[in-house]
């Protein structure tokens, strides 16, 4: 009993903690409609700054929650919406997901760099010292935390509901320009949402910091106020009082699950659902969200369309491609380079440039946002591991097939959910995957699977450049796929569904059949990658398919252009590329690219200046993806009343 | 009307509320077959909100919707279509990226079935043409369809309905942003259509266009009807001057606001026909176009 009592103090104080992230990310989405994937980021710098300050710098508690609440969070909050935000109202779905998700990355990768993963940090309490209640111990530190949290509630509450503050920052997202007639600024209050979010992220952060006993950890902390989300959703990032007990909710289930579900469960099964219980937790809460309802937003897609590529284009690229490569497999044939080959590098660009392409697919093409590519590859590289002793042509069949399989058993749950919520259950599933099935000892464990050279009787793969010359042919067989794919009915349909929801349910056709089978695709085409791109490492674990380079990979993509095979590649190359220089470039690289989403609607490669008009490209009239209001001008509505 | 034509659609008694704002109270009404019928009313009455309930983007929170002697009422979109319904939107619901003969082209395949767009092949290309002729844009096809001004994107959505084949055609404010002409064109095409036999329902707020082609016509004002007839008789009827035409005669949505003597009647908060996607030509009191 008294254990009972304990677990719920302490589920509780959880809970709190979650609470304060989660209503961070719903007055941030109320107030400019983008979700925060970067909260758990956010969260974690300011324990680690929390640590730096306090820990590291002797400075007093008080003064440096003073420096990251109230001025480090809310600077940074002001920043990010003027710099990374501002420009992306109205945009589609995906780009505020990329920047935020971008953020963490980068955040995650600068924490890596500063505050190096191999010092242990513990944070104390803030309050020490503890009192006994019906036989338990109770901190004082857990006291605050669930003050704090009410205060927050509260404090909210009355913010929302009894200022004229308040009102204007709830009206923002509904409907901008009436709150801009009404004299408010919605820029301004979108603002102001920013800079609460983070404040109260930071605030999550540094108070969940000393529950670590072990110490804190970049990637431990980050996740932990993901648990945030769950919640947020539970509350249709709307309600805060809904979103405040869902916390609590999860908090106290997570206690109860650890303390006595998984006792009862195999030993080795233990440590992977502690890690992916966030996760399963995010899953079920976007589960109970109810089912989208098609509204006919009456959005104009204003960028200019990526060209269609013709099938015999695509098919003389697609040869020329190849030709350059075999020059290049024949000239550096095994020549060693840092430690691995310049071919096998390139085998994981080709590789990772077919996972890129699934990409375009999924989110280019039919605008749906996925995460959780790296996790396909990652079950498609153990497939073929385990397939047939490894290294066969089975192997990449049973890599893709099931793959395929898996994709659409996800996307089935899922299709009912809109954009932004699809991607959280994305997100969900690659994360679940990553820490609680890869790391598995049945799995990748510690020491990875070996996967074995794919080697053709009569065409010998072993060596360096046939098996590069392999992956390329995939890699373009791919490319080739995914054009003919756009070029098909079934292309028409994605880029349909993308453009228009409402429209494309009221010609007949169906929405949910239509995502099922383009994740599936997806993923059969990020499993074939997994398996190819096992047969290039020889052996591979789980730091191959990690899902913060999951992420900063969907981010590459995003940032050169998510809409044509030509980003696709350039993705793939750059990213491995830049890892082999060093991760700094790579975050660099990120956070130049997150900055340029906010401008560029298609990517590098969207912008006008630097098209280079191919000679057999039909020339065009139209100028930069027009504005609204420049196609307005046009109308022959505007006409009759200019004339009037 | 003929007495013997089929109701390809009868909707009773269907109310939606949102949150305490109640859009649509115990509507009915019926539509037939070779017949334009028209929907006017004030912005804010209910009209966007009934074509959603129709084609099954919004459930009623009462009342049954039925299609071609089917219940429709908790049917999901797609399946309407497939039974013969077909929509365009009040706010611009083109496929952007796509082409204007794409758009088209993705009617046409949907309504194809799943394997019969092979056998159709080779008549596509024609069969695209002749609906961009019916609609006026003969000369748009290898347009990106984002590309077009308003009045013609709306064209754009027309012919898509069309390409699907439809036995009932809902339009929702076909006429706004094209000029004189284009809207008279757009008026012979609507009657010809009927001609054929496709049932139109149409929502406009070109009075002059609404009473000219309109076989018979029903009045929502506040989610009711407040009255239903052929044109002489809604023109006549006290309730409608005073609910939405004022006292004036009636006169076409699409004058300029000069000439409009800035009279307070409800008729002069009409959007502007450019203004579509700027949002504050919808900005309105009520739920109604606002989506939530």
């Amino acid at each position: 009993m008294s254990n009972f009592l304990q677990y719920t103090v302490f589920g509780i104080m959880l809970g709190a903690g979650y609470a304060i992230a989660a209503t961070g990310l719903v007055v941030t989405y109320t107030t400019s409609g983008v979700f925060n994937f970067a909260q758990g980021a956010v969260g974690m710098i300011a324990a680690f700054c929390y640590w730096e300050l306090v820990v590291a710098s002797g400075l007093p508690v008080l003064a440096a929650l003073a420096v990251i609440l109230l001025v480090g969070a809310p600077l940074s909050g002001l920043v990010v919406e003027r710099v990374l935000m501002r420009r992306l109202h109205g945009s589609t779905a995906e780009r505020p997901v990329m920047v935020t998700l971008g953020l963490t990355v980068i955040l995650t990768g600068l924490a890596t760099i500063v505050w190096s993963p191999s010092t242990q940090r513990t944070v104390e309490s803030m309050v020490s010292g503890q009192f006994g209640l019906f036989g338990i111990n109770i901190q004082y530190q857990e006291v605050l935390l669930i003050g704090v949290a009410a205060v927050v509630a509260v404090a909210l509450r009355i913010l929302f509901h009894s200022t004229r503050l308040g009102h204007g920052l709830r009206a923002v997202t509904d409907d901008p320009q009436l709150l801009a007639m009404a004299g408010a600024s919605p820029n301004r209050m979108s603002q102001y949402g920013w800079m609460l979010g983070l404040a109260l992220a930071a605030l999550s952060g540094v108070l969940l910091a000393p529950t670590q006993a072990t110490g804190i950890s970049i990637e431990a902390v980050t996740l932990l106020v993901v648990n945030g989300y769950a919640a947020a959703i539970v509350g249709r990032l709307r309600n805060i009082p809904v979103t405040f007990a869902a916390a609590i909710g999860i908090g106290l289930a997570e206690n109860y699950v650890i303390n006595y579900l998984l006792p009862h469960l195999p030993q080795n099964l233990q440590p992977d659902i502690t890690v992916a219980l966030p996760m399963v937790f995010l899953f079920i809460a976007l589960v109970t969200v109810p089912s989208v309802r098609l509204r006919a937003v009456g959005r104009l897609t204003t960028a200019r369309a990526p060209r269609v590529i013709g099938g015999r284009e695509s098919l003389v690229a697609g040869v020329a491609f190849f030709a350059v490569a075999a020059v290049l497999g024949a000239a550096f044939n095994n020549t060693p380079f840092d430690g691995t080959t310049i071919l096998s590098l390139g085998g994981v660009v080709m590789s990772l440039g077919i996972v890129a392409l699934s990409l375009v697919l999924v989110i280019g093409y039919s605008g749906q946002i996925t995460l959780c590519q790296f996790a396909f590859m990652g079950i498609g590289a153990f497939v073929m591991g385990k397939t047939a002793g490894g290294g066969s042509l089975l192997g990449l069949l049973a890599a893709t097939v099931l793959c395929a399989v898996v994709g659409g058993l996800i996307a089935l749950p899922t299709i009912r959910l809109r954009d932004l919520y699809l991607a959280l259950a994305t997100f969900a599933f690659a994360d679940a995957v990553a820490t609680g099935f890869f790391p598995d000892s049945h799995v990748y464990g510690s020491g990875g699977v070996s996967i074995g050279r794919i080697v053709l009787p009569g065409i010998s793969f072993g060596g360096d450049a046939s098996e590069f010359l392999m992956v390329t042919f995939f890699f373009v067989l791919s490319a080739w796929l995914v054009l003919a794919i756009r070029r098909s009915y079934f292309g028409r349909r994605l880029v349909a569904l993308n453009d228009s929801p409402a429209a494309f349910a009221t010609v007949g056709l169906n929405i949910g059949a239509t995502k099922v089978v383009v994740f599936a695709v997806g993923a059969a085409m990020a499993g074939l990658a997994g398996a190819l791109y096992g047969t290039v490492q020889g052996v591979v674990g789980t730091t191959d398919f990690d899902f913060f380079s999951g992420l900063m990979f969907v981010l590459f993509v995003t940032i050169w252009s998510v809409r044509t095979v030509t980003g696709a590649f350039l993705a793939a190359l750059t990213y491995v590329v830049l890892n082999q220089v060093s991760p700094n470039w790579v975050g660099l690289f990120a956070g130049v690219g997150i900055i340029l989403i906010g401008r560029a609607a298609n990517g590098i490669l969207g912008i006008e200046v630097l098209r280079v008009p191919l000679p057999w490209t039909k020339a065009t009239s139209e100028t930069m993806s027009g504005e609204p209001a420049s196609l307005l001008g046009v109308g022959t509505g505007g006409e009759s009343r200019a004339a009037g | 009307m003929p007495p013997d034509d089929a109701a390809v659609l009868t909707v009773s008694e269907v109310g939606v509320r949102f949150g305490g704002v109640a859009a649509l109270n115990a509507t009915s009404l019926t539509v037939h077959s070779g017949t334009v019928t028209g929907l006017i009313g004030p912005n804010g009455a209910g009209k966007t909100t009934l074509f959603n309930v129709i084609s099954g983007l919004q459930s009623p929170d009462r009342g049954t919707v039925s299609l071609f002697d089917t219940d429709v009422t908790s049917m999901r979109p797609h399946l309407r279509a497939r039974l013969g319904l077909a929509r365009t939107f009040q706010r611009l619901e083109v496929f952007g990226s796509l082409t204007v003969s794409e758009n088209v082209q993705v009617g046409l395949e949907a309504s194809g079935g799943r394997w019969g767009r092979i056998g159709r092949r080779a008549g596509l290309g024609s069969t695209i043409e002749s609906l961009l002729d019916r609609v006026g844009l003969t000369e748009a096809g290898s347009e990106q369809s984002s590309n077009l001004p308003t009045g013609l994107a709306r064209m754009v959505e027309l012919a898509r309905a069309l390409a699907i084949g439809p036995r009932l055609l809902l339009l929702d404010e076909p006429g706004s942003g094209l000029d004189e002409s284009e809207s008279a064109a757009l008026g012979a095409l609507l009657t010809s259509l009927a001609a054929e036999g496709m049932a139109v329902l149409l929502v406009e707020h070109d009075m002059e266009l609404v009473m000219r082609i309109c076989d018979h016509i029903y009045v929502l004002d506040f989610g009711d009807i407040i009255c239903s007839g052929g044109p002489d008789q809604v023109k006549g009827d006290p309730r409608v001057q005073a609910a939405y035409l004022g006292d004036g005669a009636p006169s076409r949505g699409a004058l300029p606001r000069g000439e409009s003597n800035g009279s307070a009647t409800p008729v002069h908060q009409i959007p502007e026909p450019d203004a579509t996607s700027t949002d504050l030509g919808h900005l309105s009191t009520r739920p109604e176009g606002r989506g939530r």
